[in-house]
Formats: structure tokens, sequence, C-alpha cells
């Protein structure tokens, strides 16, 4: 198993680099942004990536609170840690693409803003994970989860039906949008690239959060033994 | 060309937030996993 994950590790670290070539050096310039608009082949990618995260949150929440095992539990919440990195990666390099071509850094736009407040909601499933104490926890996490992915379609779908500072999507946007053929290899490359990341940092976050899960348990019965024992010990 | 190479340095400075954030997480998963294999370690111990 370990030698088919560090197989995997390093097509993954090497699909990264073809992906950064790809965007930087093999893709053509896009004529009105130049060359800064090349943020697009991570910005997107990354944006698809925690959707899907976000998802899988969603399935994985559905299925914990139908069956109530770890492993959905464990899942639900290494697909939301990995969910929210990719999506401070969006939220980064949104403004940092927008600042030279709008001219601004932010705008409360529903696209952006809706993006943040998704961003906000997962961030707090993740503060409720790791703060708050009690049995019912990964119960009332798995509710948010599930109410919190309905900001997913209303991200995906803002550009649609809002008039947006945001640029139309490059897939069913309609007449005047998509992509050079030439730019897609560059978005394709890099969102297999990212999945495959994203697919690696899941795959140990949920066997880590099993053996969280595992510790915790073990704690409890250690610290059930010691009570027992010193109960006994006064007894005699 | 003084805008384009402006406009580079948003560029660059995307690519490396990107990756910074990579980097740091990957890291905090390794901490994570040194952290509970000692605590595994210690618990066994007792």
């Amino acid at each position: 198993m370990k030698t088919l994950f560090n197989v995997f590790a390093v097509c993954t670290a090497l699909l990264l680099g073809y992906g950064f070539c790809q965007a930087m050096y093999i893709a053509p310039t896009e004529a009105t942004m130049g060359d800064v608009q090349r943020i697009f082949y991570y910005h997107l990618p990354s944006a698809w990536i925690a959707f899907l995260l976000f998802f899988v949150n969603f399935l994985a929440s559905v299925w914990y609170l139908i069956r109530r095992t770890n492993g959905g539990d464990a899942l639900a919440l290494a697909s939301a840690e990995v969910g929210v990195s990719f999506c401070t990666i969006v939220l980064i390099t949104g403004p940092i693409w927008a600042r030279p071509i709008w001219g601004i850094w932010w705008t409360w736009d529903a696209r952006l803003t809706s993006t943040l407040v998704l961003w906000l909601i997962y961030v707090s499933y993740l503060v409720l994970r790791h703060y708050a104490t009690g049995g019912q926890i990964p119960v009332l996490a798995a509710a948010l989860g599930i109410f919190g992915f309905l900001d997913v379609p209303i991200v995906y779908m803002a550009i649609r039906w809002f008039r947006t500072q945001h640029p139309q999507p490059v897939i069913g946007g309609g007449e005047g949008s998509g992509l050079d053929p030439a730019m897609w290899h560059a978005v394709l490359w890099n969102l297999a690239a990212f999945a495959m990341l994203a697919l690696m940092f899941v795959w140990i976050r949920y066997k880590q959060a099993l053996a969280e899960q595992a510790l915790e348990e073990a704690h409890a019965q250690a610290s059930l033994d010691y009570d027992s024992e010193t109960e006994t010990e006064g007894a005699q | 060309m003084n805008g384009a190479a402006n406009n580079n340095a948003y560029l660059y400075a995307a690519y490396i937030v990107v990756w910074v954030i990579h980097c740091v997480y990957a890291f905090s998963l390794m901490s994570r996993s040194k952290r509970m294999k000692r605590e595994t370690r210690e618990l066994s111990r007792r």
C-alpha cells in the first residue's frame, strides 16, 4: 500500500510540474490581459476541486447521518478540510488577478460574495469540529455540511442569475464565451494534477481522522481502566 | 512594457501563494501524523 502511495505521489508531482509548464510557458498568451491571465490555470481548477470536495463532504455527511459510520465522518472531515484549502486559493488568486484587470481587489458582487460565504461556512464547519466537545458534534457537523453545500450551486449559478463583475463561465456561457483549445489543455492538465493532489491530501487526512477516532476511544478506555483501578485500590 | 512587467508580479504572487498554501497544508498533515504516532506510542506504554 505504501509503495502504491509513493508511486501515486511521484505521478502527482510530475503532473503538477507538467501542469505548471503548460500554464506558464505552453498555453498561448491571452490577447487583452496578457500573461497575468495565466492565473486562470490555477484559479479555475482550484474552484472546481473545492466544489467537488464540498460535494464529497455532502455525500459523506448524508452517509454518516444514515449509517453513523466512523468512515463517513472521517471522509466528511477530510474533504471539508482539503476543500477549504482549495477554496482559500480561489479567494486569494481571484483578487490578485482582479487588481491589474479590474483595478480593484474586491467587489461585493454575487459570485465573489457567495464564494466568500461558502468559505466561511466550511471554515465554521472546521472550527466546530476542532473546538466543540461532546458526542453529538459529528451529527451537528454533518447537518452543517449538508445545508452548507446548498451554497455551491448558488456560487456556480451566480454569474448566470445576476449581473456580476466576474467573467461569464467558460462552459455553457453562451455566445462570446469559451476558451481557445490550446488554453483548454493547460486547464485540463492542471485540473488533473490538482485533482490528484487533492485525492492524496484527502486520503492522508481520512486515515488520520480514523486514527484520531481510534486514539480517542483508546484514551477513553484507558481513563476508564485507570478509574476502576483506583476505585479498587481505595476499597482495599 | 512597464505595465506588463508590473502585471507579471501579480502572476508570480498568485503562483507563489498557491504553492505556499499547498506546502503549509502538507506540512501540517505531516506534523499531525508525527504527533499522533507519538501519542499512540505513549498510550501503548501506559
